[in-house]
């Protein structure tokens, strides 16, 4: 076990990895009357095809079926864990992303006994064929509920425009066939590969006493025989760059045009995560010195009443893709597409604002301070570093070597030649 | 000294200041009181324009502002809500608490005017805004639905309105009409300031006071929205759209509302309704027989309603209005099992400790029951009293339940 105390926040992290490889961080937030636990596996929509250990070709998988497994660890013909949960006045959920299934519950109460109910779920799953053919159905209908979600579909179809064979522009539930294809043996066996503790992270947050946890767990775990760790490695490799889609328009349901417009990056071959990570940061204050609410050309759009209060900007930057997104619905489609591939060229081909740098590194001191006013977005954001291996307030402590060179040197990651935009329209519209 | 509402807790790395402008809801004002404060906190005399004013809350470590009107039972209150770290957490120990109270004093006193009047611009500028929000709103299926079945159900009532502002309206306001209700606001509207996180009290009492002392009058409120009508007749409207999921509303009224006794009982009716996973609607309508992926259903225990809502598949419809009237049917009737009701009651305490965790609930939370109940607000108290539920209680809230509107908004005909 690993006790670290921060003084610039002050906050204690107490870390620990069990035999089983399981690792576990813990941040006591006393006077809090929540606690969170989230036990999270490295299995997200995008682990589509895998390579075994001791065999030569690699498996895979059919779509949405990380997100077939949170619903069915659900599932049970003996008892109901949602209910279990209940009973003990804890609520429990799950989601899943890109890159990882996250089980978590919260309460008011002790943790102990949730603790017990989460591990019992995750590790000892009880579902049947009859639970598979059940939420095929119940995942079907939520698929079908993002259809009528425009701002969801036009992300989605945008990301079709922008890869062509990356398992990012697959939706994360599948699709209607291939949830209800997916059968019963592949999702055993991919329950098996995955859910392997080398390969989960385990964070608690809230008032508890650190040291009697992580003895509860350890105990808790060894009930739990586990084979070796099956997986070789992951096969995800960066899609080839897509150049020919500058422009699209699409006929939608809508009353006010949506355009989204964006670019792919040029990836770093080498970098480890926590660089990879800092590459976002970086990214991140370049973007906001352009599209920011006290940039200057974000407020020369406004001023053209070219974009709205639905504004908005993103960034991703992975190992296997990236790439940079704005979004907002405008009346004027064209003048818009124009003044924004404008002000990509500038902000690559220009010298980043000084000042907005500066700024963007107080306000960055303010959101992460903020951080830890709330459980479950301390809990979340905690994992979201932690599930790659970097320690959170180390990360954000290292932020304050940013220079203004490392924002100039980010530029080189854009590229400008993958500029593309997808508008949808309304249908009445000429 | 003027009366400020005061929370220290040293839970939080920041602190929250909340001012508040309040005033009777009226169908008239709406606009005004919606448009006003954006306009206040879009430039003042010293920040030129919402750039500069944003470049300086970044500067004052990414402090938050966050400018709206809400409805709080047939009150208006317009917020300005200014959330920035605590000193002791920042480098060389900088004080940002003087700036955001001056920053607060620009943007209410010192407005950016042209010829003793809000700038055409300014006001222009945040009407375009508010309109362009307001018909993207039919771009979220979801959304459009509920405020079709919102206009349909509340038609005479001034809750059929968004406090957002009515659309229609929004062309009559002008840099003058706007700039004289600004002086209406600055005479007549009650002024309220609270303080939650972890701060310097008599610094901060010190400044506050000095700042907006004797500058607004103190009005009797009417914090409950009791406005109703008799049920003839259940409403049902259909209206068809091109969508996949058609978008169920289901309204009932009661007269539990925030003054009664029983209106806690009534959130665990609602939990046990369909406000949990454990909810009968959850648990017959998804879990049993499949027909959606989305149900739940909310409480407003400050107008005396409960609204069921679902995302299904059109074909489904009526029997998914049944199965939901069914259930309502059988809280009447008193089919609630013990475990039922012991989850519900646990829900829903949980939901109010939970309350404290978080600065900007804690500080509505306290806001809500000094104002409405003249009393502070008690996390222990409350959650004694909803320990103390029973089952008859429950069918007794129940039995208040009168459905008033089925709206759906569904697949066309031949699609």
């Amino acid at each position: 076990m690993i006790k670290k105390y921060y003084p610039s926040i002050d906050e204690t992290i107490f870390e620990h990895q069990f035999s089983n490889q399981l690792k576990l961080a813990i941040i006591p937030k006393p006077g809090f009357a929540k606690t969170e636990v989230n036990l999270a596996v490295r299995f997200g929509s995008l682990d589509q095809k895998i390579l075994i250990k001791n065999q030569k070709e690699p498996l895979e998988y059919p779509q949405g079926i990380a997100h077939f497994i949170e619903h069915l660890l659900f599932e049970s013909d003996e008892s109901n864990p949602t209910q279990e949960f209940a009973r003990i006045g804890a609520s429990v959920n799950a989601y899943t992303t890109y890159d990882r299934t996250n089980y978590y519950f919260s309460t008011t109460n002790g943790a102990i006994e949730g603790i017990r109910l989460l591990v019992d779920m995750v590790f000892s799953p009880k579902f049947t064929k009859k639970s598979v053919t059940k939420e095929a159905k119940i995942i079907c209908q939520e698929i079908s509920m993002y259809d009528d979600d425009y701002e969801q579909k036009i992300y989605i179809d945008f990301l079709r425009k922008m890869y062509e064979n990356h398992p990012i522009t697959h939706d994360i539930a599948g699709t209607v066939d291939s949830v209800t294809n997916t059968s019963f043996d592949t999702i055993k066996k991919a329950y098996h590969t995955f859910y392997h503790p080398s390969n989960m992270v385990m964070v608690i947050v809230g008032d508890v006493d650190s040291e009697k946890l992580i003895a509860f767990i350890g105990s808790l775990l060894d009930q739990y025989r586990i084979s070796g760790n099956e997986i070789e490695k992951r096969i995800l490799v960066e899609d080839k760059i897509v150049t020919n889609a500058d422009f699209q328009i699409i006929r939608q349901e809508v009353a006010v045009p949506m355009m989204m417009m964006g670019l792919r990056l040029k990836l770093g071959a080498e970098t480890s995560a926590f660089d990879q990570t800092l590459n976002d940061v970086k990214l991140s204050f370049l973007l906001s010195g352009v599209f920011g609410k006290g940039a200057k050309p974000y407020h020369q759009l406004m001023k053209k009443r070219l974009i709205n209060d639905s504004f908005d900007f993103f960034e991703s930057f992975e190992s296997s893709y990236g790439h940079v997104i704005v979004f907002t619905e405008t009346k004027y489609v064209e003048e818009t597409r124009l003044a924004l591939t404008e002000t990509f060229e500038k902000m690559v081909k220009n010298v980043p604002d000084k000042q907005q740098f500066y700024l963007a590194k107080r306000k960055i001191i303010g959101e992460y301070l903020s951080i830890f006013n709330n459980i479950s977005h301390l809990a979340n954001s905690f994992l979201d570093y932690y599930i790659k291996g970097i320690n959170m307030i180390e990360f954000y402590e290292s932020l304050e070597t940013l220079s203004y060179q490392d924002i100039l040197n980010i530029r080189n990651s854009i590229n400008l030649e993958t500029i593309m935009t997808l508008v949808y329209i309304p249908k009445d519209d000429k | 000294m003027m009366k400020i509402d005061f929370l220290p807790t040293k839970k939080f790395k920041n602190t929250l200041i909340t001012l508040r402008l309040i005033a009777p809801y009226e169908a008239d004002t709406i606009n005004y009181r919606s448009i006003l404060p954006q306009v206040l906190a879009s430039s003042t005399d010293k920040y030129r324009n919402k750039s500069a004013l944003s470049r300086h809350l970044d500067g004052l470590y990414g402090t938050q502002m966050s400018v709206f009107t809400a409805k709080v039972g047939l009150e208006s209150a317009i917020h300005f809500q200014l959330l920035f770290p605590s000193d002791r957490f920042l480098p060389n120990q900088e004080s940002v608490s003087e700036k955001v109270v001056d920053l607060l004093k620009q943007i209410l006193f010192y407005p950016k005017t042209n010829q003793g009047i809000f700038t055409k611009r300014a006001v222009e500028e945040e009407i375009r805004l508010l309109k362009e929000a307001i018909e993207a709103e039919y771009n979220d299926k979801s959304e459009y639905a509920f405020q079709q079945f919102r206009k349909i159900m509340f038609e005479n009532e001034r809750y059929s309105f968004r406090s957002k502002g009515i659309y229609e309206r929004l062309n009559e306001i002008t840099p003058e009409s706007l700039w004289q209700y600004y002086l209406n606001v600055l005479k007549n509207d009650t002024l309220h300031l609270s303080v939650v996180g972890d701060f310097n009290h008599t610094h901060l009492e010190r400044l506050l006071s000095q700042t907006f002392n004797g500058v607004f009058k103190e009005n009797p409120h009417h914090w409950i929205d009791d406005e109703t009508k008799i049920i003839s007749q259940v409403r049902r409207i259909q209206e068809f759209n091109d969508l996949k999921q058609a978008k169920l509303f289901i309204g009932y009224r009661t007269n539990v509302r925030f003054d009664s006794e029983k209106y806690l009982s009534m959130m665990v009716l609602n939990i046990l309704l369909g406000d949990s996973d454990q909810a009968k609607l959850f648990r017959i309508i998804r879990e049993e027989h499949h027909l959606c992926y989305s149900i739940g259903s909310t409480y407003d225990s400050n107008k005396g309603i409960i609204i069921v809502s679902m995302g299904i598949e059109p074909e489904n419809e009526n029997k998914a209005v049944d199965l939901a009237v069914e259930v309502i049917q059988s809280l009447k009737k008193g089919i609630i099992s013990d475990d039922e009701l012991a989850f519900s009651k646990a829900f829903q305490i949980k939901r109010i400790r939970q309350r404290d965790d978080s600065i900007l609930s804690l500080s509505a939370s306290d806001f809500y029951y000094r104002k409405v109940y003249g009393t502070t607000y008690d996390t222990h108290k409350l959650v004694e009293m909803i320990d103390s539920v029973s089952k008859e209680d429950i069918i007794a809230c129940a039995e208040s339940l009168i459905l008033d509107t089925i709206y759906v908004l569904t697949k066309k005909d031949n699609q």
